[in-house]
């Protein structure tokens, strides 16, 4: 085994730990303390990958289903006030079944490569991880969303108000980082193909996914209900970018 | 009017979305014989296999980029950062369609040692911009310890003076013209001794031998045999073989590989403005968002 699976299942040792004590303390103090440490785990797991693969985990499916658990611990971590105190358990949650995903997925996708020519180049580096800050503030909306959903009836107009602030708040995060990894991706393209914008699936699925959040800026009388439907028709998009495309259809994007 | 721009628009957006999403699952069914989706009424009628260039695609976002534009000149948008993430994107769209309407893309195929001449050519003007290209050299540069590339470069020699080196993801600019470096892909050569002449030939090909045509078609990886074509007539030959074919002794051997760079050749024309009208809507959607957090 190596060294790199070992502290991710360290890791994810701790994350079930946080996410035990959680649910069995008043405080949430000493769950994010062992989430932490948990943390500091996942970054040393990510480091000795970008060690052996000579890059940072962001080339293939299953380094970025190490590196997206880890972005959404850091959310939770540090901007844990943004995100409202019944659904945090959900974060420390999904933390650990993507890393479980990641680890089930074939040896063959685990293996460290180095990068072909095409991705040897600095807009990786922008381009990936502008995605990836776009997916978790949209999956922090999905939350949002669904608790919205649920409690609606229950909760206080003021609280509710809150929470769409918030809810809103990620969306435009979200949208914004999506659009950064869309021109950053398109700037690549033209760098790496001579070409920005070419209709390949990936890209086309990006596009999509905008055109998608667009909606929720011109929503006519938004409520939660409308606003809610089409966060979660977005998350349901992405998440079909991140892995459908890749394995359902054909396109220039097939490695990731 | 505010609203019912925004219902206008909201339509407009689903049309595209949902067209968009059902293109992904066509990719040129049209072009593939018997493919089930070929003859489909719906898969036509929206040129689902080819949505992209189709009218219907640029049609959409024409109405969308008029609407951008109207929606600010009558005041349906508010603030002055909203008013110019509208305008930006409304020329975004513009320009793109500027851009792929005059630019002209093509691809080179070049084997070591060739070159290729290419100009401009417009009705009624002599040609413009003319250009010789010869693959000098074209090399793969591995990972240490690894048999994944690292690099693609061409060694090319422009109008036979300037020496350059292209390689991917490090574009290069020579005239009016940018140069990609695209893809790779080896081209075998062979000796083919006929009756005791000799010529080098690469597949397919075709040799003259006394007035007939000698066509080299395909080596058959089952086989293991070269197939070949003498008076319309199949033949299959084996390597180092010498065969008789209608009195013509026929030897065929593998004489080397060579590579064959494939480059892509762009205008660029309006490319920049394109950078910089991205680079001015994504500053302003960052200020919209500040602002509307802050109130």
């Amino acid at each position: 085994m190596s060294a790199e699976s070992i502290l991710l299942i360290l890791a994810s040792i701790f994350y079930i730990i946080s996410l035990f004590l959680f649910f069995k303390q008043d405080t949430e103090k000493n769950s994010r303390k062992v989430f932490i440490f948990g943390l500091i785990i996942h970054f040393a797991a990510l480091i000795v990958r970008s060690v052996i693969a000579k890059h940072p985990p962001f080339s293939n499916l299953y380094e970025t289903m190490i590196l997206f658990p880890f972005l959404v611990g850091i959310r939770y971590v540090f901007w844990k006030k943004q995100i409202p105190e019944d659904v945090r358990w959900l974060l420390i949650l999904l933390t650990i079944i993507l890393l479980g995903v990641a680890a089930l997925l074939p040896g063959d996708m685990k293996k460290a490569e180095p990068l072909m020519p095409a991705l040897n180049s600095i807009w990786m580096y922008i381009h990936v991880p502008a995605y990836f800050f776009g997916y978790v503030s949209i999956f922090i909306a999905v939350l949002y969303s669904i608790y919205l959903l649920i409690t609606r009836k229950k909760l206080l107009e003021s609280k509710k108000e809150h929470l769409v602030e918030k809810m809103d708040r990620e969306i435009k995060i979200g949208f914004f980082f999506l659009n950064v990894g869309l021109i950053t991706g398109a700037i690549w393209a033209y760098v790496s193909w001579g070409n920005y914008w070419s209709w390949d699936p990936k890209e086309t699925w990006a596009l999509i996914n905008i055109l998608i959040l667009t909606y929720y800026f011109h929503l006519s009388q938004p409520n939660i209900i409308k606003k809610a439907i089409v966060i979660i028709i977005a998350f349901i998009s992405i998440l079909f970018t991140y892995w459908g495309v890749s394995y359902l259809l054909i396109g220039m994007h097939s490695y990731t | 009017m505010k609203n019912i721009l925004s219902k206008i628009f909201l339509i407009v957006l689903t049309v595209l979305t949902v067209l968009l999403i059902l293109s992904t699952f066509f990719p040129g069914a049209a072009t593939m014989p018997g493919s089930v989706e070929e003859g489909s009424p719906l898969v036509k009628f929206f040129h689902l296999d080819n949505f992209y260039n189709s009218y219907i695609n640029i049609g959409l976002w024409g109405i969308i980029t008029v609407l951008l534009l109207v929606s600010v000149f009558t005041g349906a948008v508010k603030t002055t950062s909203q008013k110019i993430i509208h305008i930006v994107l409304a020329l975004i769209f513009i320009v793109i369609v500027y851009e792929k309407t005059v630019n002209n893309r093509f691809y080179l195929k070049l084997t070591e040692g060739e070159t290729i001449q290419f100009a401009k050519y417009t009705p009624g003007q002599s040609p413009q911009d003319s250009l010789a290209i010869n693959l000098k050299k074209f090399e793969i540069i591995r990972h240490p310890g690894s048999r994944m590339p690292q690099a693609f470069i061409s060694h090319l020699v422009m109008n036979e003076s300037d020496t350059v080196q292209l390689a991917v993801n490090d574009p290069l600019s020579f005239r009016h013209y940018r140069f990609y470096q695209n893809a790779y892909d080896r081209k075998f050569t062979f000796n083919v001794q006929v009756n005791n002449r000799e010529f080098t030939a690469s597949l397919p090909d075709t040799i003259s031998v006394d007035n007939r045509s000698l066509i080299l078609n395909n080596f058959d990886h089952q086989t293991r045999k070269f197939v070949l074509f003498l008076n319309n007539t199949k033949h299959q030959i084996t390597p180092g073989k010498t065969v008789n074919i209608d009195g013509n002794q026929i030897t065929i051997n593998p004489k080397g590989a060579k590579f064959i760079s494939i480059i892509e050749v762009a205008e660029v024309k309006g490319v920049g403005i394109l950078l910089i009208l991205s680079l001015f809507y994504l500053l302003f959607l960052y200020i919209a968002f500040r602002k509307e957090d802050r109130k």
